[in-house]
């Protein structure tokens, strides 16, 4: 057996094993609740909407989000008008910066259900 | 294809489409539950993209093993086929994001992947465009042809369902019988249109190459 090829593919593999974990490290655009209270320009963060939590206060929408795998509590206020299917929403990315206090969001979005049923009577126009 | 074949694809799909819009009922608990029904496009498009994938790295496999240049044509097909459905799976998750996330693009994790399986297929168009001579223009292709059809159920479906943690995608969605009686059949009559696709543009290649040596030889002739 040669050992020049044996060499070279451990060191293409280790260098494909490497570049995968990195892209699939960085594949994602959400940071931790942590890491957003840290960091002063624009991110984005994702976690469970806790349904108790949600108010209006002087006109803004006021929530918690929580950490799905550490249970951390970020509380979030948005300015701007309710995504429509935000009573609804699982879980919930925010788009916006740490302000020392709370979260504030530019942005809302709501993930998709993973369910996909029919709605037992057609009720057009009744929305 | 016979003319009857065709004439069963256009009333299959035909079917298909009407089932969609006239009888699948709207999903409880989308922003807009209506149009919950782009999933009966979204899902296959992705499916069929798989699938000229596959069609791809076979035939490009079987151009390594025998070097017939026929074989380079229909993997290069393939590959346009795969890019184009992967392009359409795209624009239907754009337009579906939009109406339930709020946002056209967002850069979620499976958004991101999908971007990066677009640019290797069109490196890939770029690769055969640079090579002059067909034989090596068919071996480079075949090669990378494998990597590009690994790489399309990886970014597509497994790293962002098995190593992506969060995303505005739910990870394994779940369909009443409503769905899958669209998204079955609709992947159905979408492989059948592959199909067509792969063949009429194996036979258009085949010409366009004929035409391309006919040039060149009456060109030397000239000369």
């Amino acid at each position: 057996m040669k050992l020049g090829p044996i060499i070279a593919s451990v060191a293409i593999g280790a260098a494909l094993v490497g570049a995968g974990t990195a892209f699939v490290k960085n594949l994602t655009p959400y940071i931790t609740f942590s890491e957003a209270q840290k960091t002063n320009g624009t991110v984005q963060v994702m976690g469970g909407l806790e349904k108790s939590s949600v108010k209006m206060a002087s006109g803004n929408l006021a929530f918690t989000l929580v950490e799905k795998k550490t249970g951390t509590r970020l509380p979030v206020v948005f300015g701007h008008t309710k995504p429509a299917n935000f009573e609804m929403a699982i879980e919930i990315t925010a788009i916006g910066h740490w302000d020392g206090s709370v979260f504030q969001a530019d942005n809302l979005l709501v993930k998709c259900p993973s369910k996909y049923q029919g709605t037992e009577t057609k009720s057009y126009g009744t929305k | 294809m016979t003319p009857v074949a065709k004439g069963a694809l256009f009333v299959f799909t035909a079917g298909c489409l009407s089932y969609i819009f006239l009888k699948v009922p709207a999903a409880q608990g989308f922003a807009n539950p209506d149009l919950a029904r782009l999933v009966t496009m979204h899902l296959p498009c992705a499916y069929v993209a798989l699938v000229a994938a596959v069609i791809a790295a076979w035939h490009g496999i079987a151009y390594l093993r025998k070097r017939d240049l026929s074989s380079d044509i229909k993997s290069y097909v393939g590959a346009k086929i795969a890019f184009l459905y992967c392009f359409l799976t795209t624009i239907t998750g754009s337009m579906f994001a939009k109406v339930q996330w709020g946002s056209y693009w967002n850069w979620d994790p499976r958004q991101t992947a999908v971007a990066v399986l677009l640019l290797v297929y069109a490196a890939y168009f770029t690769l055969r465009a640079s090579i002059e001579d067909p034989e090596r223009r068919a071996a480079l292709s075949a090669v990378y042809v494998l990597f590009a059809s690994i790489l399309t159920p990886m970014l597509g479906y497994v790293i962002p369902t098995f190593f992506i943690d969060q995303s505005l995608h739910p990870k394994f969605a779940k369909f009443d019988l409503s769905y899958r009686m669209a998204i079955y059949p609709m992947a159905i009559a979408l492989t059948w249109h592959l199909v067509w696709m792969f063949r009429l543009s194996v036979r258009a290649e085949k010409v366009n190459q004929a035409i391309a040596e006919l040039e060149l030889t009456s060109e030397g002739g000239m000369a």
